[in-house]
């Protein structure tokens, strides 16, 4: 009468350091290094501490929120306040930036009557509705022609 | 993609599956659809709130309108009862549904899903989560707001899960008590998709290869990465076994009035299930995106990122517990009982269309069947005006005669006269055939099978016909001018046209002469004028109407001759207009072991069929009704009313007419404890439910 739910067991979890699994902790150590890199180029003082902010910054923003890497969850929320501020301003620049990034303005404000409509499409043909017709030269049944009929070609 | 094909499933009552074996079963039957799944699918319950107001509105006009001031009476004290019913009980609607995304033919995929969640499932559009426009807002928090006036519609917000703890589920938790969170919601298992059984072995073997070589190299402990193989290898073990691997998302939708409450039932909900399951609260366009949950739309066009959860087929079985929770259904017709388990009013109206609403109740004496039969038949006279014929042999009668202000028809063997020549039928044949079956009983002997019967059934016809043919029409014979016993007696003497036939129709005379007439034992009760009114006496409605039997206990010829007059009289009345009537026979058997007299009762039940005329037939064993031609008025009584049947278990094994009851049930009917009933009504459901009486009915009626 009872399951005992078990782990994901399609997905590989990996040990870590700190509970932070090692491919984020080489994604974040990837980051600063390029970071380093670059910003050492131009700012060479600036570059270790820039370095450890992407690094950290990685680390935080690649995190689990709801199941969801915190910056797709960020993402995710500044899309749909920029399709509010859009809807209520039209003409503000967020709403230009909204047409250039084609985001889906439909989104906010949703009809009921649209979003649950039933599933429509092709319905397939009820056995039941058949006709039967009694006599072949009814309306809509067989019709018996003298000969083949000559196909009509349109231009 | 295949087109999605929407179904509604009506749920059903777990308290009639809630034994080890029963829920196991259950789980077994959900796994068995669910490891057919070859395709996308979504499970999705909708619970909103639900009073008894609109019962309580139709009483209150229907005591305004009547002019009858005892059912007024009675209407307001239905209505009080529902009040109280209401103010000390929180009732939910709940619905459920299915959609799949098939190129199978939606008809066929209903009957399996029918045939697997033993419930009736049919092809049908969801209903909306809300009505009209709405739009998403971020402050305080993310929800969703009608646009323009509320006009009673409510905020929604989302909750999306993401991952499932290690834990145990069943039938009872962590769905059901989310269904018993009286606050309207809705909640959709998303199972975008079932793995193809080898690609699920490879794709699990390939986990469990990896985690081996990570671990073969592991210098420390891994606890995580041993119990992974472990799940993994036990899920294997299951697929082996027949089970499928599918991926599943739990979506819960919940409506508040304000802000405040609404982020109060989001945390109440997210507290409920966090042993069993992280959910999320959606924040901006995944909020929107998500609504696409509760309607007929694809995991992949919603396009949420995915946070499913890989469960085999046994464990999502558990997923669908909700349709295991009927919660209280329309409040059409007239209150049958209470659910066990679930506390919901059970209603029922067996008249809303023309189909058969004959009711048979069987039970063992005392365990509540009289005390229920009259606290129905009071809740169909005051609520649906529907009045009632009660036939009884145990002298009980007399508490709802007095209830209602009725006279109490008595029967005795000493007082009442019954004749047998009155007329119950229109026809002359009809008329003639019911006296000779009367006849039969009298000599208990039937008048056919051999030559002699058979001249002797046609004498006796001869002689009624000759008296009959005296009146110009049959309608005309008044029980004043209705020839008696022994006036058939001496016009049967005299007939024959041979010495032979003519020693014959003698004889004849002087057998029932000799019991009907003179000091034969039954001629005080059926040779004379009748002296109790049945007849219908030009009124348009005839009211309820209580005949009592026990009088007669000491002979059970008296009781069935008594029964079946009455009977005839109350179906003659039947004949004449399709108002609806309650024929109550208590004690039936007592009427069905006289052939001839059963032969009548199969009749009378065809006939008040058609005339719209609900015929409840009582007795302890449900036996009786299975055996020979009593199964024809079992077959014709869609309506079962079960109470403890511990004595006559047998048939509910063996009949076919029970094969939809399960080993569950079956125990359930076995051991059911006083006031306790199964309400089995073909078509449409069975029901686990208690007798509840409001305190007018047990004021009346606890004697009973």
């Amino acid at each position: 009468m009872a399951a005992d739910f078990k782990s994901h067991v399609l997905l590989r979890d990996e040990k870590g350091l700190f509970g932070i699994p090692f491919k984020r902790l080489l994604l974040a150590g990837v980051g600063a290094g390029l970071t380093y890199t670059i910003i050492n180029l131009a700012l060479p003082g600036w570059s270790i501490a820039v370095a450890v902010v992407t690094g950290i910054a990685i680390i935080v923003l690649t995190s689990p929120r709801g199941g969801i890497p915190l910056w797709n969850r960020i993402i995710y929320r500044l899309r749909g306040s920029l399709l509010l501020h859009t809807v209520r301003h039209p003409k503000s620049g967020m709403g230009q930036l909204v047409n250039i990034l084609d985001l889906p303005l439909e989104l906010v404000r949703l009809d009921g009557a649209q979003v649950f409509s039933p599933p429509g499409g092709d319905f397939e043909i009820d056995l039941r509705e058949w006709i039967t017709f009694a006599y072949a030269n009814e309306s809509d049944g067989l019709v018996f022609v003298d000969g083949p009929l000559k196909e009509v070609l349109y231009e | 993609m295949s087109k999605a094909s929407t179904f509604l499933i009506e749920p059903f009552d777990i308290m009639l599956h809630a034994t080890e074996e029963g829920v196991q079963s259950l789980q077994a039957r959900f796994s068995t659809w669910l490891r057919t799944l070859n395709s996308p699918a979504r499970f999705i319950c909708w619970q909103m709130p639900a009073t008894l107001d609109e019962k309580i509105n139709d009483l209150s006009r229907q005591a305004k309108e009547t002019d009858d001031p005892q059912r007024a009476q009675l209407l307001m004290e239905y209505r009080r009862y529902y009040e109280q019913l209401d103010d000390n009980a929180e009732y939910q609607r709940a619905l459920c549904g299915m959609a799949v995304w098939s190129d199978q033919n939606p008809r066929a995929l209903a009957g399996g899903m029918a045939s697997s969640f033993d419930t009736s499932v049919v092809e049908g559009a969801w209903p909306a989560l809300f009505e009209g426009k709405y739009e998403i807002r971020d402050a305080p928090f993310w929800h969703l707001a009608p646009v323009g006036r509320p006009g009673g519609r409510p905020l929604w917000a989302i909750l999306n899960s993401y991952e499932f703890a290690p834990s145990t589920w069943n039938f009872f938790r962590p769905l059901p008590p989310l269904l018993r969170l009286n606050f309207p919601l809705a909640l959709s298992i998303d199972i975008p998709k079932t793995y193809e059984r080898n690609s699920a072995i490879d794709a699990l073997e390939g986990i469990i290869q990896a985690y081996e070589v990570h671990l073969s190299g592991a210098s420390g402990e891994d606890s995580r990465s041993v119990q992974r193989i472990s799940d993994c290898r036990k899920a294997l073990q299951e697929i082996n076994a027949g089970d499928a691997l599918h991926l599943v998302q739990v979506s819960i939708a919940i409506a508040a009035d304000d802000l405040d409450t609404l982020r109060e039932r989001i945390a109440t909900v997210i507290n409920e299930t966090r042993a069993w399951f992280s959910l999320r609260h959606e924040v901006g366009e995944l909020l929107a995106r998500s609504l696409g949950f509760f309607a007929a739309k694809s995991t992949r066009q919603i396009g949420l990122p995915d946070t499913t959860w890989p469960v085999v087929s046994r464990e999502l079985a558990l997923m669908l517990s909700p349709l295991g929770y009927r919660k209280l259904s329309g409040t059409d017709g007239v209150l049958r009982g209470e659910a066990v388990g679930a506390a919901y009013p059970v209603f029922h109206d067996s008249w809303r269309d023309k189909r058969a609403t004959h009711e048979i109740w069987v039970g063992t004496s005392g365990f509540g069947k009289t005390f229920a039969n009259n606290c129905y038949l009071t809740r169909e006279y005051a609520e649906n005006g529907i009045p009632f014929d009660l036939l009884e042999p145990m002298g009980h009668g007399k508490h709802i005669a007095k209830a209602f202000g009725l006279p109490w028809y008595v029967m005795s063997a000493k007082a009442t006269k019954l004749n047998p020549q009155d007329v119950m039928f229109p026809t002359l044949i009809e008329q003639v055939s019911h006296t000779t079956r009367i006849y039969e009983t009298v000599l208990g002997r039937p008048l056919s099978g051999g030559q002699r019967q058979n001249l002797e059934r046609g004498l006796l016809g001869e002689a009624l016909e000759i008296l009959y043919k005296g009146f110009s029409q049959l309608e005309q014979v008044t029980p004043e001018v209705t020839p008696t016993c022994d006036v058939v007696c001496d016009v049967l003497a005299g007939l024959g046209e041979k010495d032979a036939t003519r020693h014959i129709a003698r004889d004849l005379a002087d057998e029932i002469a000799g019991l009907c007439t003179g000091s034969g034992p039954w001629s005080s009760f059926l040779n004379g004028i009748t002296n109790v009114d049945l007849t219908r006496g030009g009124r348009d409605w005839i009211r309820p109407r209580v005949f009592s039997f026990h009088e007669l206990e000491s002979d059970p010829i008296l009781q069935a001759l008594a029964y079946t007059q009455v009977l005839s009289a109350i179906r003659r009345d039947a004949l004449v207009d399709e108002q609806p009537r309650i024929i109550a026979v208590d004690e039936v058997y007592r009427l069905m072991r006289h052939p001839s007299l059963l032969d009548f009762l199969i009749e009378a039940a065809k006939t008040f069929r058609t005339r719209r005329k609900k015929l409840i037939c009582i007795d302890q064993q449900m036996s009786i009704f299975l055996d020979g031609k009593a199964r024809l008025v079992f077959e014709n009584s869609p309506i079962r009313v079960i109470f403890s049947q511990r004595q006559g278990m047998n048939v509910f094994h063996e009949d076919a007419a029970f094969q939809h009851l399960n080993q569950q049930h079956r125990d359930i009917i076995a051991a059911l404890p006083r006031f306790h009933f199964v309400l089995d009504i073909q078509d449409e459901g069975l029901w686990y439910a208690r007798s509840v009486a409001t305190p007018g009915e047990l004021a009346r009626f606890s004697t009973t």
